[in-house]
């Protein structure tokens, strides 16, 4: 059977990237085909060249078994491919159906027909199974509701691909339900759909087939049913499971951080744990778990009441780098320094060559890239970011380290190496709590992983029962 | 009243009742009989037949007429009160082209007064005159943060009330807008004639026209009004030709009439009257000295502030290193003081002359200094004569002849005479 | 680990040119192109106006620019550290009359001029106590405090002047010291302190540290209501100081007086390249942007051009001034 949609030795280039190289892809009638990948595998460029916003630098695209030049976005609309991309493209001031309709309101003498608009966005609304007055403001419904409306949006003309690109980014589980409910609606009717996610834990509720991505290339396509888990993570990371979290893990010492009934108004509630030296801890929860609150309110950071007990110094990387880590205008050196000023000269006073020196130490400790300590941090990649965040409290003297969501917007490669330092700090003595949304980081990286949900800690698991499953059963709890 | 028609008739025949029981003033009267039809020998017939003594003035004032002076006792003699006004008469200056019409001015003598009173301020002549009937008399100041406005609108309470008139005191807040609003309340108080002291040339238009719509005539104080309405100033013309003329006469005792370089420190976005300072000073100068070129002359805008100007100066002085015998002339004396700090600094103040206008405390302090400081002189106006325009305004309510521009007698000020004149002006002038 | 593994995925480019060279780039191109500027203005009017090029002229320069200098010094501090404090002009205004009240109450010049300094960082504190206890942004209350302390100076002095004269007094507006005009050896001494302080104290840095991540910069321990607060007494010391070597120049302080000097001494922070939202920026600058601002009016002057003209054209520089700064901190 023709597929609707191929993509065959696509390739494309932006300046000082390739981020396809010779890339194939189909697409079935009725089918939902999952495009995996990491942040800048390229999903997103691939579903850019099919909606047409970028040419591909080579190769061919088919609708149909036809080959196909798309000049502009509506040359893709032409052909009945519909994007709902990562960003909203609603407009929360207008109702809800003239989101659905916008840019195409019917018109009667070259004014508006709104009873005719309100007729014409039911169906969409309908297929969606979204059941809200269409004249209500956008920006007056639920989040989830409202990617619900810019999917009904993607339908209401005849459309035949619909690629959903990150489109639970922001979902809570049982909004991302409701979702993966309308898709396989979808399905049923025989519209095309490509789900680009880089959760593997959200394809069993949705897809048929998965495309895996890395580094521009295709790396594997399978039947869901015909691979696992682990194979796919695997091949989006590209190395073994096994060899991207540190194996080698030294023996627990003495109890470095002691936290007991964590209450923080509208965040967390009775959380108590204990890290003892040596030891990586999780902090798992789903978004909206207050999981990655928990380490600010252990760093005292917001108002909380309860037991904390350190021995030591505690140091915190936060989850946003740029709103909340880095000082964006300063150089690589003072963002490494930035805790530890007054080591820098005599009482009062500052010397920015003991700054730099500090900070040269900590960059080749870490193997930060480049190894410059004037660099502008802001030039700087996710991961080296990281890392001079982490040597921050390294130069400081932290003995334990929280972190929360550490390797968000980090690519694979610096990710390997954020984890085998995590290791290295805690072979060396120190604790580190990490709080992650990130099942296979925390599955992959901790010795013990409490679960929270809805602000509570409700499952601690280790050893065995440390697996996916049983870490996702207790987050959704 | 056989002209009039039914409507009207009866309108007209409530008016005149109105008159009767002394609701309206005559002032109202003619005016809104005029604007019925009536025509004025009618109108003259009917006031004369009602007397034109209505004490108590108006039924809508509040106690308004407690303390006045009654309407007896030298009201009625206009031709005296407005001699006491005019001491000199209404002349006509064919020299004098002012931008807001006509060239029939007065000038209040300088002597035009006659001793103190008991709290010790000069009693002018025109003010001692009492008006026939308790007119409401608007005085609408600079603003209550300028302390110098402040002693002004006292001055004018004092005036008025001692004509055995109503005063209606009202801050204009430097602001245009408050300015505006004020005469909303101006009208609402039914005044009979309103003096403005603002700085806004152009808000007084619609000031002006507001007025006249409400039928109530207006004059204007230091900054025009619209053309031919009622205006008194300092007289910046002759008062800077008199400072051009006395740094001419420096110029020519001590320097053998030798000038290298006259730097007039002026004020061009201040309006037309100001810009009359400069004409004055060329034209005192020219007099004095009728072989001074115009290339000497060099003028620069010193927004009337001491450092503005002082920078100005500084540079004009840079780009005439060879000047040696400089005259300065200040818009003001904050600017005329910057040309000085100028000259200091440049150590070329030994040989300079510098005058300025207003009595402001800077020039206070530099008179004081004599010798040591190359400010010469300066111009003062006597507050106590701003009220002037208030009996001026009362003089025409009367039915007067007045003259539409009046200016204030000035004092020219030196290192000798400084003791006896405190400062007059804060930061405007 | 093979060698499909070990291959760097493809990455956003980051400059790697030449290590020291780039980094000195960076950090002292926006002033290098200010001071490039600078010598082309120069230029400019050397060759077009008259006795522009001598020493006594741009000692002119200086004595014009030296009383919102000095104001504009401190206001970097401020503004380094994320406070953009537009209360400084009233903060002048106040402090010059205390000086005068001081002066003609008899006393010495030292004791004038250090009450005025003294009442300067207690308005300035004021400042930092607003903006912590209202958590509003320094420019939202530094707007209000204007109106508060140069509402003050009107109803204290009731709009009458307050003559400051004394020979003592008068040398530090219009004395010269070593040849250079007192106002100027001043905002000199200013520049160096303020220059020493940013750089070589731990306070200096954490200003930039605030002003750049106030959020960051609390987690890494630093107290950012008491650094704004210090940064803004600072500018309210170099705001006193100003005041008061305006008044002394004048003999005789006037309320609203400071007030008038609030654009250009914003202007020349910014062109000095003082990041409007905070974090960084550098005393150097800020003397630049005094003195291209001084040398635009004085050589405009001296040519002759009307002041209509000499306004649109600061205007139109530090619209420029804007644009670049926009333009540069968009480029990470």
């Amino acid at each position: 059977m023709t597929p609707l949609l191929e993509a065959v030795g696509v390739v494309k280039t932006f300046p000082g990237v390739r981020a396809l190289d010779g890339v194939d892809f189909e697409l079935r009638a009725g089918e939902v085909h999952a495009l995996l990948g990491e942040n800048g595998a390229g999903k997103s460029t691939l579903m850019r060249i099919f909606a047409g916003d970028h040419a591909p630098d080579s190769g061919e695209l088919r609708f149909d078994g036809r080959p196909v030049r798309l000049a502009s976005p509506a040359d893709a609309l032409a052909h009945g491919v519909r994007l709902v991309a990562q960003e909203r493209a609603l407009v929360p001031t207008l109702s809800v159906a003239e989101n659905v309709l916008l840019g195409r309101l019917p018109r009667r003498r070259g004014r508006v027909d709104w009873p005719a608009v309100r007729a014409a966005a039911a169906a969409p609304l309908a297929r969606v199974g979204l059941d809200v007055d269409p004249g209500v403001e956008l920006g007056l419904l639920r989040r989830d509701e409202q990617q619900l409306v810019e999917v009904a949006k993607a339908l209401s003309d005849e459309g035949r691909v619909l690629i959903l690109d990150e489109a639970t980014a922001s979902l809570s589980t049982s909004e991302s339900e409701r979702l993966f409910e309308v898709v396989r609606n979808l399905r049923e009717h025989g519209v095309g759909i490509v789900y680009i996610t880089h959760r593997v834990g959200e394809l069993t509720a949705v897809a048929d087939r998965v495309t895996v991505l890395r580094d521009g290339r295709r790396v594997g396509t399978s039947a869901l049913a015909g691979t696992t888990r682990e194979r796919l993570v695997e091949q989006m990371v590209g190395r073994k499971l096994a060899e991207l979290y540190p194996r080698e893990r030294p023996q627990p010492g003495e109890p470095r951080l002691c936290v007991e009934g964590l209450t923080a108004d509208g965040m967390c509630s009775g959380v108590s744990l204990e890290v003892r030296a040596g030891e990586i801890v999780a902090l798992f929860g789903l978004v909206g778990s207050g999981a990655t609150e928990i380490p600010y309110a252990i760093a005292g950071d917001v108002a909380a009441h309860g037991h904390v007990e350190v021995r030591g110094r505690l140091g915190l990387v936060p989850a946003d780098r740029r709103s909340e880590g880095l000082f964006p205008q300063a150089t690589v050196g003072r963002n490494i320094g930035a805790a530890s000023l007054d080591r820098y000269g005599p009482p009062g006073l500052y010397r920015r060559r003991r700054e730099t020196a500090a900070a040269r130490r900590q960059i080749a400790a870490l193997d930060l890239r480049p190894p410059r300590p004037w660099a502008p941090v802001a030039k700087l990649s996710g991961g080296n970011q990281q890392k001079a965040v982490l040597g921050r409290w390294l130069e400081r003297g932290a003995d334990v380290l929280l972190l929360s969501e550490p390797t968000r917007g980090v690519d694979v490669g610096a990710r390997a190496e954020i984890y085998r330092l995590l290791g290295e700090l805690c072979a060396g003595g120190r604790s580190v709590l990490l709080a992650s949304s990130d099942l296979d980081e925390v599955v992959g990286l901790a010795d013990r992983v409490h679960v929270v949900s809805r602000g509570r800690v409700v499952a601690v698991l280790a050893g065995e029962d440390l697996r996916h499953e049983r870490v996702l059963e207790a987050a959704t709890r | 009243m056989g002209q009039l028609d039914r409507g009207r008739r009866s309108e007209a025949e409530r008016l005149v009742r109105s008159l009767e029981t002394g609701q309206v003033s005559r002032r109202q009267f003619i005016g809104r009989a005029t604007a019925l039809g009536l025509t004025f020998p009618t109108i003259a017939g009917i006031l004369a037949a009602c007397g034109d003594s209505d004490s108590g003035g108006s039924g809508g004032t509040t106690g308004g007429a407690g303390g006045t002076a009654t309407a007896e006792g030298g009201a009625g003699d206009l031709q005296a009160i407005t001699s006491k006004v005019y001491p000199d008469g209404i002349t006509s200056d064919p020299e004098y082209k002012g931008p807001n019409g006509g060239s029939r001015v007065a000038f209040l003598p300088e002597d035009a007064y006659e001793g103190t009173d008991e709290k010790g301020i000069r009693k002018w002549v025109c003010y001692d005159f009492t008006a026939d009937k308790p007119y409401r008399i608007a005085f609408a100041h600079f603003s209550a943060k300028w302390d110098l406005s402040v002693e002004m609108a006292a001055r004018a309470e004092r005036a008025i009330r001692a004509m055995g008139c109503e005063p209606l005191i009202f801050d204009n807040n430097f602001d245009a807008d408050q300015a505006i609003k004020n005469v909303d309340l101006i009208v609402q108080q039914q005044a009979d004639f309103v003096v403005e002291a603002q700085i806004f040339p152009d808000a007084n238009k619609a000031i002006y026209n507001r007025l006249e719509a409400a039928g109530i005539p207006s004059g204007y104080y230091a900054v025009e009004g619209p053309e031919g309405a009622l205006f008194q100033d300092a007289g910046n013309l002759r008062m800077c030709t008199a400072l051009g003329e006395w740094l001419g006469e420096y110029a020519r005792d001590n320097w053998d009439g030798q000038v290298d370089l006259v730097m007039l420190a002026a004020q061009p976005r201040a309006g037309t009257y100001v810009a009359e300072r400069e004409v004055g000073y060329r034209a005192g100068l020219k007099k004095v000295l009728p072989d001074l070129p115009d290339s000497v002359f060099v003028e620069f805008d010193s927004q009337g502030l001491l450092d503005e100007s002082q920078k100005k100066a500084a540079d004009v002085l840079t780009a005439h290193p060879n000047a040696k015998h400089i005259i300065g002339c200040g818009s003001n004396d904050d600017a005329a003081v910057g040309i000085v700090r100028a000259l200091e600094a440049a150590k070329r103040a030994t040989t300079a002359a510098v005058a300025g206008q207003a009595g402001q405390a800077s020039a206070v302090e530099e008179l004081k200094k004599g010798g040591d400081s190359p400010f010469k002189v300066s111009a003062f106006t006597d507050i106590e004569t701003v009220p002037w325009l208030t009996a001026i305004g009362i003089l025409e309510l009367m039915g007067g002849e007045v003259a539409p521009v009046n200016f204030l007698p000035f004092y020219l000020v030196d290192a000798d005479s400084v003791g006896s004149f405190p400062p007059q002006a804060g930061t405007l002038g | 680990m093979t060698a499909e593994q070990t291959a760097r995925p493809p990455q956003r480019v980051s400059a790697d040119d030449g290590g020291a060279a780039f980094a000195a780039r960076l950090a002292a191109a926006p002033l290098a192109r200010l001071a490039l500027a600078y010598a082309v203005l120069v230029a400019v009017f050397a060759v077009t106006a008259d006795h522009f090029l001598t020493t006594d002229n741009f000692l002119n320069i200086g004595r014009a620019t030296a009383v919102f200098g000095i104001a504009a010094l401190g206001l970097t501090v401020a503004l380094i550290a994320g406070a953009l404090d537009v209360s400084f002009g009233a903060v002048m205004s106040v402090c010059g009359i205390v000086a005068a009240e001081r002066i003609a109450a008899g006393a010495g010049v030292v004791t004038a001029i250090a009450v005025a300094l003294a009442v300067g960082v207690g308005l300035g504190l004021v400042n930092g106590a607003l903006t912590a206890a209202l958590r509003l942004d320094p420019l939202i209350v530094t707007l209000g405090t204007l109106s508060i302390f140069g509402g003050w100076a009107f109803l204290h002095t009731n709009g009458a002047p307050t003559p400051a004269s004394s020979e003592a007094f008068a040398k530090v507006g219009r004395g010269e010291t070593l040849g250079i005009p007192t106002p100027v050896v001043i905002m000199l001494g200013v520049a160096v302190v303020l220059a020493v302080l940013l750089r070589w104290t731990s306070f200096g840095q954490r200003c930039y540290l605030v002003g750049d991540n106030a959020r960051a910069a609390a987690l890494v321990g630093v107290r950012t209501a008491w650094v704004r607060a210090a940064a803004l007494a600072i500018s309210g010391a170099t705001a006193a100081l100003a005041g008061a070597v305006m008044v002394a120049n004048a003999g005789v302080a006037n309320a609203g007086e400071g007030e008038r000097h609030l654009l250009n001494a914003i202007a020349a922070v910014v062109i000095g390249g003082t990041a409007l939202s905070g974090g960084a920026g550098l005393i150097a600058g800020t003397v630049l942007g005094i003195a291209v601002l001084g040398t635009i009016d004085n050589g405009l002057n001296l040519l002759g051009v009307s002041s209509t003209w000499q306004d649109v054209l600061k205007g139109l520089i530090v619209i420029g001034a804007l644009v670049l700064d926009r333009v540069r901190r968009r480029d990470p």
